[in-house]
């Protein structure tokens, strides 16, 4: 299957399945993949209709391979928002599985790529191709942990604030104090509110250090010098 | 006037010191010039100057040189950037001469001339809102509002300019809307001299309605509520009295 762009009446149709999805979980998924709701993506790209994803972290990788290997680059592709419509279109069964019967459908933008920076975030795929194509897969990890169907408080927390999402060396920073490469996991605590030190803190402290410091030409390890003394048992 | 304490020592690089223009070929913007006048600052000559290019999760800086000696770089090259059209730019003043980098001044959110003129201060955006007719969003420059229709609507373009009812119904309660949300999410550092351009602008418009009864205390934190609340009942009332749309409107509801 080739890459295609729901246009706007397959948007449109798009979010009518979802709707109606919350009445009947045995509603057929419409075929979007026609001329009158979607076109397809030039230069070609396919992609694996079998393809499973456990975590975001494998879509992101898998999308990102997808797209360098047709030398197609990332500032070509992330605001064409039908594009990643049509993808959470094409995975939607992954990215809103029916578990124990049960389906479990959230806010449309999780589906539905808005436009809307404050949104854009929440999407699913969009999300997942925009932290994995800056960060990589090392550094993305801290976003992309999660399972293909779910967000997480890393991503909402810095997600959102594009200044810092998009500074490598921050979050190279956030990857050293709250990763746990033993669990494969965040560090426990870190998205406590309560907890000193944790991930609101940290951009919160970010947000105060950018006013006086030029956060922008700094590496990792000046970044993590001048963090005060509350993220020291982070580093450990 | 509100008191805001600076305790960074930054300092705020007048915007009518820097001019950004776009290089453009056919509708492709290219690149950029910056236009820096930096001549009569005290910054010291060794400071670095930066220029960024930033929308979204993209950010791209330039080095200009030195306040003693601003160059503007060969490559300003814009197009490794996905979100061109909308790009916004700040300057940097950094002092390079201790361990870390101090930004002594700064200037951000400057829009590349080309995109200035004349300018509304409710642009509208029509968009899928599910089953929401309209929004307001603060999502322009420097977060100022934007009027969101629901495209679903047929006809909405023509509706939201010229159906009475529309302008009736929507109007007022989305000035009113605007303003609390100016007044007391936001709040006004300065009635005369405000340093978001947006409120100032509104500011203006909210004036040109209601010329008389202007809040004087609008700036500062010890207000009453029930004033300023009843101040913008008084602006929303005075600008349903001047549209001459009340007439037709009238005539509409009548005819069912």
């Amino acid at each position: 299957m080739y890459i295609r762009i729901l246009n706007k009446l397959g948007i449109h149709k798009f979010k009518d399945f979802i709707q109606k999805l919350k009445e009947d979980i045995n509603i057929k998924k419409p075929n979007l993949n026609i001329k009158q709701y979607s076109e397809e993506y030039i230069p070609q790209i396919e992609i694996n209709s079998e393809k499973n994803f456990i975590t975001r972290k494998e879509m992101g990788k898998y999308l990102t391979d997808c797209f360098e290997k047709k030398h197609i680059n990332r500032a070509d592709i992330i605001d064409i928002n039908g594009l990643w419509s049509w993808l959470a279109y094409f995975w939607f069964d992954q990215i809103c599985p029916i578990r124990n019967g049960n389906i479990d459908i959230h806010e449309i933008a999780r589906y539905i790529c808005s436009s809307d920076y404050r949104d854009y975030y929440r999407h699913l795929v969009a999300s997942t191709y925009d932290i994995y194509s800056i960060h990589r897969s090392k550094n993305s990890k801290i976003f992309l942990y999660s399972l293909v169907d779910k967000s997480n408080d890393f991503i909402e927390q810095f997600a959102s604030r594009q200044d810092i999402i998009s500074n490598a060396n921050i979050i190279v920073v956030a990857n050293q104090l709250y990763w746990n490469p033993e669990r494969d996991k965040p560090k426990k605590g870190s998205e406590s509110k309560r907890r000193p030190g944790n991930i609101r803190r940290f951009i919160k402290t970010i947000r105060q250090l950018e006013l006086t410091y030029d956060i922008y030409s700094m590496n990792s390890s000046d970044i993590l010098a001048i963090l005060p003394e509350e993220f020291n048992n982070w580093e450990m | 006037m509100k008191r805001r304490f600076n305790y960074t020592g930054r300092k705020t690089i007048p915007k009518d010191k820097i001019s950004i223009t776009l290089n453009k070929e056919g509708n492709n913007t290219k690149s950029f010039q910056a236009d820096l006048k930096f001549e009569r600052s005290n910054f010291p000559n060794n400071a670095v100057v930066y220029v960024e290019a930033y929308h979204k999760t993209e950010n791209k800086r330039y080095n200009f040189g030195t306040i003693w000696n601003i160059i503007q770089p060969i490559n300003t090259s814009l197009s490794d950037l996905a979100y061109i059209e909308d790009l916004k730019f700040r300057v940097l003043v950094v002092d390079e001469t201790s361990v870390h980098g101090r930004i002594i001044a700064h200037a951000d959110k400057i829009k590349p001339v080309s995109s200035r003129g004349k300018k509304s201060i409710l642009p509208v955006r029509f968009c899928d809102l599910g089953q929401q007719i309209w929004r307001v969003v603060y999502s322009g420059d420097e977060d100022s509002p934007v009027l969101e229709l629901n495209e679903n609507i047929p006809g909405i373009h023509i509706i939201a300019k010229n159906d009475p009812q529309f302008t009736m119904l929507v109007y007022p309660a989305v000035i009113r809307e605007i303003l609390k949300h100016m007044v007391f999410i936001e709040r006004i550092d300065s009635i005369s001299d405000p340093s978001t351009e947006w409120h100032k602008d509104w500011l203006d418009f909210v004036r040109k309605i209601l010329p008389n009864d202007f809040p004087e205390n609008l700036d500062e934190d010890d207000f009453d509520n029930d004033d300023i609340l009843h101040w913008i009942d008084k602006v929303i009332e005075e600008f349903c009295n001047n549209r001459n749309e009340w007439s037709e409107y009238v005539m509409q509801v009548g005819e069912g």
